[in-house]
């Protein structure tokens, strides 16, 4: 029972730092959709794992927003193109501020399991 | 990093094999199918890379792949999510249009009747023949009636219905009535007909008080599916596009 609770309580936290982690990369340089997979997954030893159905859904909503722009580029003669993301003007505010918040919610968190004193 | 040959046709194919298994609304295909085809690679490229290569074969599109957990969830993840359950076409568009069909087959077979008409009156007056036996309203008969060339003429007619249809629907899953209302036929699951499918549904059409019998079959049993009996023998619905 608990071990259930415990998913499903940590799958939504991992659905609301999806966004935030597509945000980080494309905001680091033009990103590709199987490289923001790959990238997430290794930087957090796999404790954070985009779900391949997820990634594309969520960068065409933030383009839809506006948030991030995206252009597809021949890499090799023979070989499937590509769709690179990078964040326009409103996507890099929107990464700063989520950047913010995520630090002072993790500080404040921190600060309630260390308990009162 | 360079892709084999065989990888690169191994991946089209399997593309191909993935997206086939929901229905994606035609505006959305092509965007999909690049992301697929980009993602699987990149998932193949990654396995090159780890093993030192630089070239992506289809063994390392394979394992990426298999890390997907195949092509039904690969279909799961990216193909389902982007699904729409296709609309049900409207009862009357579908009569209207197979009206509008029977016009237009009748038109033509009218035509051809003429130049058989016409044709066959050339070649027999040699012989005693005889311009001026064609009747345009009578279809069923007219080009051969009299002459004992084929006495079962009459038939002929379904023959040339069954065929328009069959042809039409098994090739791009709409006659020329569906095309102006935007219909389809397509199976059950989605996926696209082939002749065989056009030829069970379409064997009533031939005469029209049968195919009015087989589309009442969408008013009493198969109302949720708007199945015609035929529809339902063949595994085919239409749908709005």
């Amino acid at each position: 029972m608990a071990g259930e609770d415990l998913d499903r309580w940590t799958q939504q936290m991992r659905k609301g730092s999806a966004k935030l982690a597509i945000l980080q990369l494309a905001s680091e340089r033009e990103r590709y959709g199987y490289e923001i997979v790959a990238e997430v997954r290794d930087r957090t030893k796999g404790a954070l794992q985009l779900a391949e159905g997820n990634i594309y859904p969520a960068l065409h909503g933030l383009e839809a927003e506006g948030f991030i722009a995206s252009q597809w580029r021949e890499v090799e003669p023979g070989v499937p193109p590509r769709k690179y993301y990078k964040l326009t003007a409103r996507g890099r505010e929107l990464h700063e501020r989520m950047v913010e918040e995520w630090k002072e919610y993790a500080g404040a968190v921190g600060r309630l399991l260390k308990g009162g004193s | 990093m360079k892709l084999s040959a065989e990888g690169q046709a191994w991946l089209n194919a399997t593309v191909q094999r993935v997206m086939a298994r929901h229905h994606v609304a035609e505006a959305e295909r092509a965007g999909l199918h690049y992301e697929l085809m980009s993602h699987l690679h990149g998932a193949g490229e990654e396995k090159a890379r780890s093993a030192g290569r630089d070239e992506v074969s289809m063994g390392d599109l394979q394992a990426g792949l298999l890390d997907m957990g195949g092509e039904e969830a690969m279909a799961q993840a990216f193909v389902a999510p982007r699904a729409k359950p296709p609309k049900r076409a409207d009862i009357v568009k579908r009569a209207i249009a197979y009206l509008i069909d029977l016009v237009i087959v009748f038109l033509a077979w009218m035509a051809v009747a003429a130049i058989i008409d016409i044709t066959l009156s050339v070649l027999l007056l040699p012989f005693g023949g005889t311009f001026g036996g064609f009747d345009p309203f009578d279809v069923f008969g007219s080009p051969f009636k009299g002459r004992g060339f084929i006495p079962a003429g009459f038939g002929l007619v379904f023959v040339v219905i069954l065929g328009y249809f069959t042809w039409t629907e098994g090739k791009a899953g709409a006659s020329l009535g569906k095309r102006i209302f935007k219909l389809k036929v397509v199976r059950v699951d989605g996926t696209p007909i082939g002749y065989r499918e056009a030829l069970i549904r379409n064997v009533t059409k031939v005469f029209p008080p049968l195919a009015f019998l087989d589309a009442l079959f969408i008013l009493v049993f198969f109302r949720a599916e708007q199945q015609r009996a035929s529809d339902r023998l063949a595994e085919t619905v239409v749908v709005e596009e």
